[in-house]
């Protein structure tokens, strides 16, 4: 699958939004997802990809895209 | 000295003097003093002239943002008190506040605004909206500036905040000028704020210690720096960048940042003062957090909302405050000058010396008493005739203390069924009326879980009942309860265990959670 869907899917299991919102769209401050769940989110991804994520690239990387390009990054690293 | 000076008179000073100095960043934009004095005129005049009259009480609606910050203002130049909404509240709650503080008009910010149908279906009066970044707009930025002010008066409310209230109903806490003025003016000595000061803004406007932030920062001039919940959760970066010279938050944002390793030694050379309160400051996070930030001197401030933001402070001494920490929780410290501290046993006489006690304490900074509530108000606010100063009000905390041998106080836990989930103040008994509101749930018993630190991470629930849908509970809490109360598990028990005097044994309870994480 593609990193971009399985983070995506990630996404959509712990914020509970509908599969199909815009990949360039801010998770916050468009789409609503309160930060308790940000926190899920980064431990979640780590854990999927066997990754560490530096915390302040993580809130920084607000839309899908970005975090895509973000865990491509850290896991190609 | 004491000024007399209300809020309002008090930034139009600061405004009128240094127009051009910032006075607010909010993602990265910058308004000066004198563009947020004249908004907030402008906004003033409207209200006011809707009213046709001065306001009482104006809700403002939003989430640390210009417009949020500029409504306060206008608030207060309209001759009101602010009364602070937060979206991230469901309705019905905030909806309960509007109706309960009787307000004349709400501004709502782009988040409030979105909420705000909701929030008035089924009010009985709807007061004044003013959404400024939306259809008020152009009103708003055409109407004349308010020349003149409202005279207000240092009896006069300046705030109403609302607290979780053990029943279910929220408790409001109403804040004079007086009070606040007594606050800002030991505050404003005590940290010696310059103009060229940037001081954090963490806390939600509904938590009163944004009231420091705020007014401490700008009845000196400095730039208030706003910080977003998600900015919140990594915050070094934005402290550099922001070249923040001032910080203030709950000591649960240091837990994190230990956590995930991002509080490095010498992480901020900028910071002069590093303030935290709300919650228990663990030894280890101000030992942490002052190696990240050595120019900076480190305060453990201790307050509830009745006594006006903060009413002790211990100074972090690297040398001398560890030996003074209990628990592993740094002294909450001395009572401010002009304030008077007793420990007090359960028929309110004074404990002997080395006991522990609840902590009360009377001053120029107690609340008049909760809102259109005398029941309560004289069950907490009391007056002792055989204590230190007879006559006098007394607020009783609900916290448990210690006096240290130099005078300082230490903090044990509560007294009662309240407890702190990442600073949040929360009533268990506020969860357990929510869950209550099934019928067929037979008994509710909600805890602090897990306790890291002394503060709770979350909340855990237990219930009791037939044919109960755990799902549809959690729902009905995410509808009547702020998101940080929503139980993160709702356990079934076929019987809640009781102790000797009959009551639901919540150490037992307490302890099947220990016996499942282990």
């Amino acid at each position: 699958m593609e990193m971009i869907e399985e983070v995506r899917q990630v996404v959509c299991g712990i914020t509970g939004l509908a599969p199909d919102f815009d990949t360039s769209a801010n998770l916050y401050a468009d789409l609503g997802v309160p930060s308790v769940q940000a926190m899920q989110l980064l431990t979640e991804l780590e854990e999927r990809f066997g990754i560490a994520l530096p915390d302040e690239d993580f809130i920084e990387a607000v839309s899908l895209q970005d975090l895509s390009s973000l865990v491509g990054r850290i896991k190609g690293a | 000295m004491t000024s007399r000076q209300d809020l309002a008179q008090t930034f139009a000073a600061v405004a009128a003097r240094q127009p051009d100095r910032p006075a607010l960043s909010v993602r990265g934009q910058e308004i000066s003093y004198g563009a947020l004095d004249e908004t907030a005129r402008r906004w003033a005049g409207v209200i006011t002239d809707r009213l046709g009259a001065p306001a009482r009480r104006v809700g403002i609606f939003g989430a640390r943002s210009a417009v949020s910050y500029t409504g306060t203002i206008a608030c207060l130049y309209s001759g009101g008190a602010f009364v602070p909404l937060n979206p991230r509240f469901p309705a019905e709650r905030t909806r309960r506040m509007l109706e309960l503080a009787g307000l004349d008009a709400v501004i709502c910010d782009k988040t409030g605004a979105q909420q705000l149908e909701a929030v008035l279906e089924g009010v009985a009066t709807r007061p004044l909206i003013l959404r400024p970044e939306e259809e008020d707009a152009a009103l708003l930025a055409s109407a004349p500036p308010l020349a003149q002010l409202p005279p207000v008066a240092m009896d006069q409310v300046a705030y109403l905040l609302f607290t979780s209230g053990s029943t279910g109903l929220p408790k409001g806490v109403p804040i004079t000028q007086a009070n606040v003025r007594a606050y800002l003016d030991w505050a404003s000595g005590r940290y010696g704020i310059t103009p060229d000061d940037r001081f954090s803004q963490t806390f939600d406007q509904t938590f009163d210690l944004s009231v420091h932030d705020q007014f401490l920062c700008w009845e000196n001039g400095a730039c208030l720096v706003a910080m977003s919940s998600i900015e919140l959760l990594a915050p070094a970066r934005f402290i550099q960048r922001n070249r923040l010279t001032v910080w203030f938050s709950v000591p649960s944002i240091v837990a994190q940042m230990r956590k995930r390793n991002t509080l490095l030694p010498d992480a901020f050379p900028d910071l002069r003062w590093s303030l935290f309160c709300g919650e228990p400051l663990p030894r280890a996070s101000a030992e942490a957090w002052q190696a990240a930030a050595p120019n900076s001197i480190v305060e453990n401030l201790y307050g509830p909302t009745e006594l006006t933001i903060a009413c002790c402070v211990h100074r972090w001494d690297p040398v001398h405050s560890p030996a003074l920490c209990v628990n592993d929780m740094v002294s909450i410290g001395a009572p401010f000058p002009g304030l008077t501290a007793v420990l007090l046993d359960d028929q309110l006489r004074t404990v002997p010396p080395g006991s522990d006690g609840e902590l009360c304490l009377c001053g120029p900074q107690t609340s008049p008493g909760y809102w259109n509530d005398p029941a309560k108000t004289a069950e907490r606010f009391v007056t002792l005739p055989d204590g230190p100063i007879p006559g006098e009000r007394y607020y009783r905390t609900g916290d448990r203390a210690i006096q240290l041998p130099n005078g300082e106080y230490a903090c044990l836990g509560r007294t009662d069924h309240q407890v702190k989930v990442l600073g949040f103040r929360v009533e268990l008994g506020e969860i357990e009326a929510a869950l209550q509101k099934d019928a067929r749930v037979v008994q509710a018993v909600a805890m602090g879980w897990p306790i890291v630190e002394g503060t709770a991470q979350g909340i855990v629930a237990f219930v009791s009942g037939a044919g109960l849908d755990l799902n549809a509970l959690k729902d009905a809490c995410r509808a009547s309860v702020a998101d940080y109360m929503v139980p993160s598990a709702i356990h079934f028990v076929d019987e809640m265990p009781l102790n000797a005097n009959g009551k639901v044994d919540r150490g037992a309870l307490a302890q099947r959670l220990t016996e499942k994480a282990g």
